[in-house]
């Protein structure tokens, strides 16, 4: 069997607070693990503080973690390139930011966004350049694409900039798309054609695409698989359907019963407690707010649990009593 | 780039500056050509303007005017000289110092704020002692003594660039470093390197004007200020001849003076806000019969006919167009729309916060029997927050970053003529309890509270004076999903309680439809549905509503599939429908 596209194992990233003299750090990724397929929409889920986006951030090798390892076909990336990522790697995993009002340059038309990379990796000669920008622009839906490519950022509307900003990163022709929230930003009539624009991608290309979002009714409409992190750690992943229609952590619960839905949405109880105290260096981050939570959970970090085919809990409750009874979320 | 020189062109500060800098270019140029020489010894000393010496003679006896016109070379080509070297030194290195950071930006950053320790004056006279004489060794010392505060400007403006996403994009897509401050940085700093440079040109003039004038320049050569060191030396003012310094004094003086005025149109066209707003033709309003009609008992607030209409350089643009609705006491009302329909403007209108460019051009808001659209100034400031009060989308700039919780609830409640300072803390504990916050946070300041605390602040604010009607614009949009079920479940509890009205304000239909008894649909400013909540789920009339639900993905099992064929071709048709969606926008 081939090796997956895209494996991480171990992940983790903290960052020093306070002054340079400073010795506390804060744990931004806690050991995250997981692997994307070809052709396959895996969706991080999150609030805002888990390290959604730093994970992102570590994956494009803006940021580098402090320990893991992150394989692109088998190969290990961080170990063969110690010094930041090379063209090589740009090459085959690309990002698309969540504000395409800030990812845009102000000063380049949409044309000098696109020849870039096809400029910088060779995906383009000078001869064909032009016919290559338009090829880009109408495979996103932009057309006609000789004005498009002519016109600058300001002159687009949030749903066409990130299109642009689509097209720049199938420009080189990756095998990885990290997709940042690449719709919270964007009106809702617009954020579904988006939407489908990633979901034809992975279709038409078998590109491997993370969708980071807060926003579990998303995931579910685009994504294969739904990771969810909670403080930098995996607390539940598996098939969306299974996720989202049958969650098993205490906090995808909690997110599933936050999501406004139905007449009777606000007088359903949340299934959380008022945090009770600071989050256990050693237990699980979510304790202090887990309704279920007993002293185990305070003292020692829960181990991933399989329940299922793929299905992945790290709970204690799930290792030992099995389905935590939950009347909240049975709706 | 053209375009921004054509707007210059017809900015008339810059064309007033614009045209006095040019007289004075040609002049250095051409000048020196047209006038005699400058050190010969023409007639005899301190003779007053004549016929023969227009601008009289110096106190040795040369010609003022030719002084005057050639001293403009050298002073002026010294000015742009040092001012173009300062702008690119201090860019170049304040550019590299921000955007590569760590130790390159400690090195750079040491030496800058070296330099800018050493007074400027006395390391000129230093440098100035071992330097061969001319005019090279000016630009050389004002270029040392002045490149450092231009590298920290330019240095804070790269830090706060490179953290936008633009420069992020760029090292994905693989680009390099020089590539990237070069290509991508830069140009967005093209405003401050011209403003820049016109600052550092003023400067220049006036630091050599100012060492010549004190003999550390050349005091061989004929420029403004060794003209004016001269002029000191052979006792001008003891002998009364004003009209060997005042030329020079006022060509330096114009000089300062058109660079001034090109700096500040600049910064008036890179910065809009510094604009004025276009003026407002007044309108006449339009008193229809609906708008006359007296109120209906049970009705809190309605607005009538109104219209809302921003003043823009291209003539009024109507962004709210005969909206009218009416708000029952206790009731929650819904307002729904995209970015541009409209909606929080009729927020802001209900409490006449419009801002100075938007007036309310037609229609009436009748609140409890006050027509809101007639108050004078102090009627209103009565009226609101009492009556109608606001809790914003922003809960950080909504809230005073240097003062307590409890300083803000005194303001509020001071302002309407309530009570001592102890009485207002003693209700602040009070409001801060009523919305789930621990009383003592009353000594606390805005940034120790996170962003769903800082929200619960803003419902208590505006509840301090018990309202009938509370105006809620996105109130829980930068809030994360579980923080904004607990504030809506302790909102709508404290509204059963209090029986307090409230207009939501949301993007998010699903939402409004959750939480209001009737939700109204904005489209481009036009109220396009009015309908109660259950009517709205079971089956909306207008397509557009209808577009606006198909468009959330939903969460439960049955509606997660593809959205009714009619609908889908409406999203992606690119001719009518699209352009009705984006109408909010024009």
């Amino acid at each position: 069997m081939s090796p997956p596209l895209l494996e991480v194992t171990g992940l983790s990233r903290s960052v020093q607070v306070g002054g340079f003299l400073s010795r506390s750090r804060r744990t931004l990724l806690n050991g995250v693990s997981f692997t994307l397929e070809r052709g396959e929409i895996l969706a991080l889920v999150g609030e805002s503080g888990s390290g959604k986006s730093t994970l992102a951030r570590v994956l494009a090798r803006l940021d580098a973690p402090d320990g893991g390892s992150l394989r692109l076909g088998g190969e290990d990336m961080l170990a063969a390139e110690k010094q930041g990522a090379s063209l090589g790697y740009r090459g085959r995993v690309q990002m698309v930011f969540q504000d395409p009002f800030a990812s845009l340059n102000p000063v380049h038309t949409v044309g000098y966004h696109l020849e870039r990379p096809l400029l910088r990796h060779g995906r383009a000669t000078r001869a064909d350049l032009q016919a290559r920008v338009h090829a880009l622009l109408e495979s996103v839906g932009l057309t006609p694409a000789e004005s498009f490519a002519r016109r600058f950022p300001h002159e687009l509307s949030g749903g066409q900039r990130q299109r642009v900003a689509v097209a720049r990163a199938l420009a080189v022709e990756p095998d990885v798309i990290i997709a940042d929230e690449p719709t919270s930003m964007l009106d809702v009539s617009t954020r579904r054609e988006v939407l489908q624009l990633l979901r034809g991608l992975t279709k038409a290309r078998g590109i491997g695409i993370l969708f980071i979002t807060h926003d579990l009714a998303s995931a579910r409409h685009l994504a294969d698989r739904v990771m969810v992190l909670y403080a930098g750690s995996v607390v539940e992943s598996g098939r969306t359907a299974e996720v989202l229609s049958a969650p098993r952590h205490p906090y995808t619960r909690l997110l599933r019963s936050a999501v406004p839905e139905g007449a009777d949405f606000l007088r359903a109880p949340l299934p959380v407690k008022a945090s009770t105290g600071p989050v256990p260096p050693n237990g699980c981050a979510f304790a202090p707010r887990c309704p279920h939570a007993d002293a185990r959970c305070h003292a020692t970090r829960p181990p991933e649990h399989v329940s299922a085919a793929d299905h992945l809990v790290r709970c204690h409750l799930e290792a030992s009593k099995g389905v935590v009874d939950d009347a909240a979320v049975s709706s | 780039m053209l375009d921004s020189i054509r707007r210059l062109l017809r900015h008339r500060k810059a064309a007033v500056g614009g045209s006095i800098l040019l007289f004075f270019l040609v002049l250095a140029l051409v000048g020196p050509w047209l006038v005699m020489d400058p050190s010969d010894l023409v007639g005899r000393p301190h003779q007053p303007p004549s016929s023969a010496h227009l601008f009289g003679t110096t106190g040795q006896g040369q010609d003022v005017l030719a002084q005057t016109v050639v001293g403009a070379r050298e002073t002026l080509a010294v000015g742009f000289a040092v001012g173009l070297l300062v702008t690119l030194v201090g860019a170049l290195i304040g550019v590299t110092a921000g955007y590569l950071g760590r130790r390159v930006d400690d090195a750079l950053s040491l030496t800058t704020n070296v330099f800018l320790v050493i007074p400027g004056l006395p390391l000129a006279i230093v440098l100035g002692a071992y330097l061969p004489s001319g005019p090279l060794r000016m630009v050389a010392v004002l270029t040392v003594a002045g490149w450092a505060w231009n590298a920290r400007v330019f240095r804070a403006e790269a830090l706060s660039l490179r953290n936008r996403d633009f420069v992020a994009a760029a090292l994905v897509t693989g680009e390099s470093r020089a590539r990237i401050i070069a290509r991508e940085l830069l140009p967005n700093m093209a405003s401050l390197l011209g403003s820049s440079f016109i600052g550092n040109t003023l400067y220049a003039v006036g630091a050599q004007v100012g060492l010549e004038f004190l003999g550390l320049g050349d005091v061989g050569s004929v420029t403004w200020g060794t003209n004016l060191y001269w002029a000191s030396n052979d006792a001008a003012l003891l002998t009364r001849s004003w009209w060997i310094f005042v030329p020079t004094g006022v060509c330096i003086a114009l000089v300062g003076f058109s660079l001034t005025l090109l700096s500040s149109a600049i910064d008036e066209l890179t910065n809009p806000a510094l604009k004025a707003p276009p003026a407002v033709a007044p309108i006449t309003p339009v008193v229809t019969a609906a708008q006359a009609e007296p109120q209906a008992p049970g009705v809190l607030l309605s607005v009538r006919e109104l219209c809302i209409d921003y003043a823009t350089e291209r003539g009024p643009s109507r962004v709210v167009d005969n909206v009218s609705f009416d708000i029952a006491p206790g009731e929650v009302f819904g307002l729904a729309g995209e970015s541009g329909s409209g909606k929080s403007t009729i927020g802001f209108g209900l409490l006449r916060l419009l801002p100075p460019a938007a007036r309310i051009s037609q229609g009436r808001i009748l609140f409890n029997g006050t027509d809101v659209t007639a108050l004078d100034a102090n009627a209103l400031r009565a009226f609101r927050w009492s009556q109608v009060s606001m809790v914003f989308q922003s809960a950080m700039s909504a809230l005073n970053p240097v003062l307590t919780l409890g300083e803000q609830f005194h303001d509020t409640l001071a302002a309407h003529g309530r009570a001592s300072r102890t009485a207002s803390y003693a209700r602040a504990r009070e409001l801060l309890a009523m919305v789930g916050l621990s009383p003592e946070l009353v000594n606390a300041w805005p940034h120790q509270l996170s962003g769903g605390m800082r929200q619960r602040v803003g419902i208590a604010l505006a509840l301090a004076l018990e309202p009938k009607l509370v105006v809620m614009d996105e109130p829980t949009t930068a809030l994360d999903v579980v923080v904004q079920k607990e504030l809506l479940q302790r909102m709508l509890e404290l509204k059963e309680r209090l029986g307090f009205a409230v207009l939501f304000i949301t993007h998010d239909l699903p939402l409004l439809l959750a939480i209001s008894h009737r939700v109204g649909v904005l489209q481009g400013g036009k109220l396009v549905e009015v309908d109660t909540s259950e009517r709205l789920r079971a089956g909306a009339r207008h397509p557009y509503t209808r577009l606006l639900l198909s468009s959330f993905p939903h969460l439960s099992a049955d509606d997660a599939a593809e959205p009714p064929p009619e609908l889908a071709l409406a999203a992606n048709a690119p001719a009518p429908v699209r352009t009705a969606l984006r109408g909010g926008h024009q």
